[in-house]
């Protein structure tokens, strides 16, 4: 139960880091968290996170050709997506050093 | 985005002053200040302080014309309405029957309690549409798809009115107006009363749907009026075949007139998202041609 709560609340800029390397479509990005199974996280799940990035402008959307199949929708940052992107990664060091430090020896 | 006006060049602000004044004259005097400091408000919100007097001109002209203002009567029935929590009812049942985006098929009702079908989910399980096809459900769907899909109940109103028109003389006088588990019926209604509720049933749900795809609602409210009223036709022309099977047992019969509503429903809110998806798809793609 907490260790979801825990990936709930990084997946927000775990997607964002993921299409900040390049543009990705929705079920490559389900599929590349699903990869980490720390990150895997459900299509039903991350599909409405995608709007809500979407909605408030951190991620803008293309349809592209795809060379097999119909035409894919791809994911990338704006430009307020990667300052966001920028200040969560802070916030996350920050979290996570403070964390390290805490737990220390115990692990 | 500004603050205020006062940001605007002078002859911007003497533009938006004027425009304020002529917009705000038809509100109830009592309402007239609050209807300026919401167009002040729209104004601010999409203009800069360098804004030429055709950039005000713009805003204004897509702001549309200011409507006399609600009555006192209508905003105390809006009022009731949010707070009985009904407020945005087409937009909300959009949202509730076709969210392709959330996996759950069976979903929280729209309005009331109880589960409503998400058939958004059910179509991305059928494989005709991706979970993120649009990303505002609707918000990319053309007039004319909005068109064609408000035909369906036209088409349902049509048949239903030539039904009785033609057949009309030859049905019995007595016509089935309730049917058991069985499928066999229960109860009779005069022929002329069951004919004018199956035609109001489907003329005034096609009426509504022709209005709702001409208007200049959103998608998704222009959407949930044109479901919501599928649904109504659907049912009603559902009842008027029903009805000219006349007496005998048939078992189909209840399955038949469950599954009939929700099919039309979810076969319109494919059409009208696979639509807004192909139109997104033409715009990116012609963006990448050009």
């Amino acid at each position: 139960m907490w260790a979801s709560q825990l990936r709930k609340g990084v997946l927000e800029l775990a997607v964002l880091a993921l299409v900040a390397h390049e543009a990705r479509y929705g079920s490559q990005i389900v599929d590349e968290l699903a990869a980490r199974p720390a990150l895997a996280i459900t299509a039903g799940t991350v599909y409405p996170l995608l709007a809500r990035l979407a909605r408030a402008g951190l991620v803008k959307t293309t349809w592209q050709e795809s060379p097999v199949g119909p035409p894919r929708k791809y994911y990338a940052l704006t430009a307020s997506g990667r300052r966001q992107l920028a200040a969560m990664a802070a916030a996350f060091g920050d979290v996570s050093s403070a964390l390290n430090d805490l737990l220390g020896d115990l692990r | 985005m500004i603050r205020t006006l006062d940001e605007l060049t002078p002859e911007a602000r003497a533009w938006a002053e004027a425009w304020l004044d002529r917009a705000t004259a038809a509100a109830p005097p009592t309402l007239r200040a609050d209807v300026r400091d919401d167009l002040i408000a729209h104004l601010c919100e999409r203009l800069d302080a360098g804004a030429a007097v055709a950039d005000v001109e713009r805003v204004a002209d897509a702001a549309g014309p200011i409507a006399g203002g609600p009555s006192t009567a209508r905003r105390w029935l809006r009022q009731l309405l949010a707070g009985l929590g009904v407020h945005d009812v087409p937009g909300r049942i959009a949202a509730t029957w076709w969210n392709p985006a959330d996996e759950r098929v069976l979903v929280p009702r729209a309005v009331g309690l109880g589960w409503d079908l998400n058939f958004g989910a059910v179509a991305v399980r059928l494989g005709v549409i991706e979970p993120d096809a649009e990303t505002e459900p609707f918000a990319s769907t053309p007039a004319r798809a909005f068109a064609t899909a408000a035909a369906v109940p036209a088409a349902l109103a049509a048949a239903a009115v030539l039904h009785y028109a033609v057949r009309g003389r030859n049905l019995p006088d007595r016509l089935p107006a309730h049917w058991n588990a069985a499928g066999a019926p229960d109860r009779w209604t005069p022929k002329r009363r069951a004919a004018a509720a199956d035609v109001a049933g489907t003329v005034v749900p096609a009426a509504v749907a022709a209005w709702a795809a001409r208007s200049g609602r959103p998608g998704s409210e222009r959407a949930g009026l044109i479901a919501g009223a599928t649904l109504f036709a659907s049912i009603s022309a559902t009842t008027t075949v029903a009805r000219s099977l006349g007496d005998g047992r048939r078992a189909w019969l209840g399955p038949a007139m469950a599954a009939s509503g929700p099919l039309a429903v979810g076969a319109v809110l494919v059409w009208l998202a696979r639509a807004g998806r192909a139109e997104e798809i033409r715009r990116d793609l012609e963006k990448v041609h050009d």
